[in-house]
């Protein structure tokens, strides 16, 4: 079963809530366990109308199906975070903030998405738990570490799903399936309630198949924050590679991309964005370390219940010094005053949202003249700078390359000024048009 | 520098199994990150900017966990 879209759910549903829960058992139960197709689900809720017995506060939200990502605890289900680890652990007993907050709109939850181990990687290669597999190849992975949320979505399983994102975590795979991934600014969506969150540097985020229905979520959950203005928005756009490397078809899509959207009478300045590149090394500096210093018993325990990778990774956080990590900061608020300048005439900057396109399941992501090793580098070249100073973006589906396979935009905001970034992501949307769900997501005519 | 002797023994002085990883390729990432942030130290602003990080200027974020 494919859910229809949001808007029209929520029409069909109307104030009737016993309807509500009758539509989200239907995608429990079309949604099997491990999530079927794909594997883009860890754990389904079982009797829906028992887990949404709470009345919500509101009817925003009244109609919307959604899940979380499996590091975000839902009450009655086991948050594994994707690991072995805690694959046997208790059921949370509460909710996580952000579930608690769509719950009071009305929104009812089906269950836990997959995602690659611990959030600490990029590929959504998962030994326990299986591996998410792309909808518009099947031979390509969906990405991470919130590939099982942008699955659900782009399967029509839900119409919204959490994820978190350290360093595009939610953008990545939303590009890689076509659907649209939302990071707001951070501290906007709370963490309370994530497991194993990298602290100064994670966010909660969210997947849609279309911009109005993330609007629609930040509308319910979000803060009060100014409106977008009723003026021609200023748009810069990333005109080089200054920001890396980008693989050729990926490339060749973005820049047709920007001539669409200034053939539609878009104002873009072409710009380059110098001077970031220490991004991805800053991030791993911070995040790493935050992140060990949740698991130093585990490491010292349990180490054989990690993969060999994330262990590494793990390690890495135990490794580097304090003075390691104070200078890590330090240049984060650096890059963070360099780009503040480079978007401050603006209200959004686009880059394309990966370099790559979604790679080979097995296969290392890299661009012609990357380093070796570097292939999560590579992969978060255009996203981990974001979360690094703290802006909010968006990835918007902008249609398939020259071999079929989903390219996304991303838009770049000010802190702060989300529901003006969604603004500009709605622009975006409607000239590049809706992006089809994949095949086998599709109706039957 | 560090290399995948010296992290040998600083993970087992940590108690950490050291066997359970590829000790030089964290060698390589400790080195090309020390490397690239080490480039921005001399560069204005290093020492001058704000933190970016102030929790209690975050409203809404009540911590991870």
């Amino acid at each position: 079963m494919a859910l229809e879209g949001l808007a029209a759910s929520r029409k069909m549903v109307g104030s009737d809530r016993n309807r509500a829960v009758h539509l989200a058992q239907q995608a429990a139960d079309a949604a099997r366990p491990f999530g079927g197709e794909g594997r883009s689900f860890i754990s389904i809720v079982e009797d829906v109308a028992a887990a949404a017995a709470q009345s919500p506060t509101s009817d925003a939200l009244l109609g919307c199906i959604f899940s979380v990502k499996d590091n975000i605890d839902q009450r009655g289900l086991v948050s594994t975070c994707g690991s072995a680890l805690y694959a046997n652990g208790p059921a949370a007993a509460e909710d996580a903030v952000v579930v608690k907050q769509m719950r009071a709109a009305g929104a009812i939850s089906i269950g836990k998405n997959n995602m690659h181990e611990l959030a600490l990687g990029a590929t959504g290669i998962n030994a326990r738990f299986g591996t998410t597999t792309n909808p518009w190849d099947t031979s390509r992975g969906v990405g991470g570490s919130s590939g099982g949320s942008a699955l659900a979505v782009a399967l029509r399983q839900v119409h919204v799903a959490f994820g978190t994102d350290s360093g595009g975590s939610v953008r990545l795979p939303a590009a890689m399936c076509g659907v649209v991934g939302f990071k707001p600014s951070p501290g906007w969506i709370s963490l309370a309630g994530v497991v194993g969150a990298a602290w100064t540097i994670d966010c909660v985020g969210v997947f849609t198949e279309d911009v109005p229905s993330a609007a629609a979520v930040w509308d319910a959950i979000g803060p009060a924050q100014p409106a977008p203005q009723n003026r021609a928005q200023r748009l810069a756009y990333l005109k080089d590679q200054s920001m890396g490397r980008v693989q050729p078809p990926v490339w060749e899509r973005y820049l047709a991309t920007v001539e669409d959207l200034r053939r539609a009478g878009f104002d873009l300045t072409g710009i380059s964005i110098d001077g970031l590149a220490a991004g991805p090394q800053i991030c791993i500096s911070v995040a790493y370390a935050e992140i060990a210093s949740l698991h130093y018993e585990q490491m010292r325990k349990r180490a054989e219940l990690y993969d060999p990778a994330i262990l590494a990774l793990l390690y890495l956080g135990e490794l580097w010094s304090g003075r390691n990590y104070v200078d890590a900061q330090r240049a984060r608020s650096m890059l963070e005053a360099r780009f503040r300048r480079i978007i401050e005439p603006f209200d959004a900057v686009l880059t394309p949202t990966l370099a790559v396109q979604p790679p080979k399941i097995g296969e290392p992501a890299a661009v012609a003249g990357d380093a070796p090793d570097a292939e999560l580098y590579t992969l978060m070249r255009f996203t981990v700078t974001f979360n690094v100073i703290g802006y909010p973006a968006i990835s918007v589906p902008a249609g398939l390359d020259r071999d079929g396979l989903p390219f996304g935009l991303q838009a770049v905001g000010k802190p702060g000024r989300d529901r003006i970034l969604l603004g500009v992501a709605k622009r975006l949307e409607h000239v590049l048009g809706a992006m089809p769900p994949p095949p086998s997501a599709r109706h039957p005519p | 520098m560090a290399t995948a002797t010296t992290l040998r023994d600083a993970l087992t002085l940590m108690g950490l199994d050291a066997d359970a990883v590829d000790l030089d390729w964290i060698a390589r990432i400790m080195a090309q990150t020390e490397d690239t942030i080490a480039a921005l130290r001399t560069e204005p602003g290093f020492a001058s900017e704000e933190p970016l990080f102030k929790p209690e200027q975050q409203p809404g974020r009540s911590g991870g966990g």
